[in-house]
């Protein structure tokens, strides 16, 4: 019989291994943010700098938009609050599986958080009722040196691509979103209705906000919304 | 290679912004006993912040609401869905997806 206790090393390998199905998609969008953010004039090395620190591709768009536009950085700062403030969501929801773990150590989990790591996450949260802090450490850090990497390339070919749209590659987010999305149905099967209705529900929130609200407060409102709705159908389900 | 000094002052600030919103709820969260109402609200997170993220990529064009404005996108994100239902796999659905995407482009323009 083979005993196979994990240790640190096995889950952190573990933990990259589950990295690797959103290393493709988080290539492309880093890749394309680097072109992007290149073209705004930033340097390598400032690219660098914005992805290894702020670490959001949505806000590092957004930055180098407005970098380009001349907006102070006083609007950039508060923008960017306002487009990262839906990881409080992410963070919140990842909460109960830390419970046992150290406040340091919650704190690095926290700081890596994205929406790909966090939809992975959470798969394996719901699959093996638990995740474990040195199988995220794994998924973190795969994600957050790709995604440097992947900008830092974006930046020094950029100029070479004339058009990625072409390729498709801005494509790539959009269709791991999708991917997480059908993952999240599929593993709590006995749900899977609740599921689709509350899903459907939440893309009519989102069209109806975004006209009566546009901007920034969409996504982030639109969820809360929508988990109002699948905590309430949850309710009178029973 | 330069790293301008107002760069850097964003880089921090931003970073700084982003940092709290994704530390705060692991750390104290995590210590407190949530409400079950709270769990069962949570537990829906990841489905709309999704829905609503991928609602997002395929409704908004120019920050602007438009149904059928990404129509490449509608199409392309239906054998996204199939490959993610029938292969179960990440990266499959991601380069369909791509590929959809390509083809589209290339031969509708």
């Amino acid at each position: 019989m083979n005993h196979q206790h994990p240790t640190i090393q096995s889950d952190v390998i573990t933990g990259f291994k589950a990295c690797l199905p959103t290393v493709l998609g988080y290539l492309g969008i880093g890749f394309a943010a680097g072109v992007i953010q290149k073209a705004a004039g930033l340097s390598i090395a400032e690219i660098g700098l914005l992805s290894a620190l702020v670490y959001a591709g949505s806000a590092q768009f957004i930055i180098a938009a407005m970098i380009l536009a001349g907006n102070p950085i006083s609007s950039i700062v508060l923008t960017v609050f306002f487009i990262n403030l839906r990881h409080l969501l992410l963070s919140a929801a990842l909460a109960p599986y830390f419970k046992k773990i150290s406040l340091i150590k919650n704190f690095f989990t926290g700081s890596l958080v994205t929406d790909e790591t966090f939809g992975v996450a959470i798969a394996e949260g719901i699959q093996k009722k638990t995740i474990s802090y040195d199988w995220m450490f794994g998924l973190n850090i795969t994600a957050y040196l790709n995604w440097i990497l992947a900008n830092i390339i974006g930046g020094i070919l950029g100029d070479m691509i004339t058009d990625f749209r072409k390729y498709g590659i801005d494509f790539a987010l959009p269709a791991m979103f999708a991917g997480l999305l059908i993952f999240q149905f599929l593993t709590e099967k006995s749900k899977i209705i609740l599921y689709i209705i509350v899903a459907c529900f939440t893309i009519l929130i989102f069209i109806f906000l975004s006209i009566v609200l546009p901007g920034i407060w969409g996504v982030m409102l639109t969820a809360m919304i929508g988990s109002f709705f699948g905590l309430f159908l949850e309710k009178i389900w029973k | 290679m330069e790293i301008r000094f107002s760069i850097i002052c964003i880089a921090l600030a931003c970073g700084l912004v982003t940092l709290i919103p994704r530390t705060l709820p692991l750390m104290v969260f995590s210590k407190i006993k949530l409400p079950d109402w709270l769990l069962i609200w949570l537990s829906f997170i990841p489905i709309t912040v999704m829905t609503a993220l991928l609602s997002n990529d395929l409704f908004i064009t120019h920050s602007k609401l438009t149904l059928w404005g990404n129509i490449y996108g509608l199409i392309a994100i239906i054998p996204t869905i199939l490959v993610a239902v029938i292969f179960r796999s990440l990266l499959a659905s991601v380069l369909i997806g791509i590929i959809c995407m390509a083809l589209l482009r290339y031969f509708l323009g």
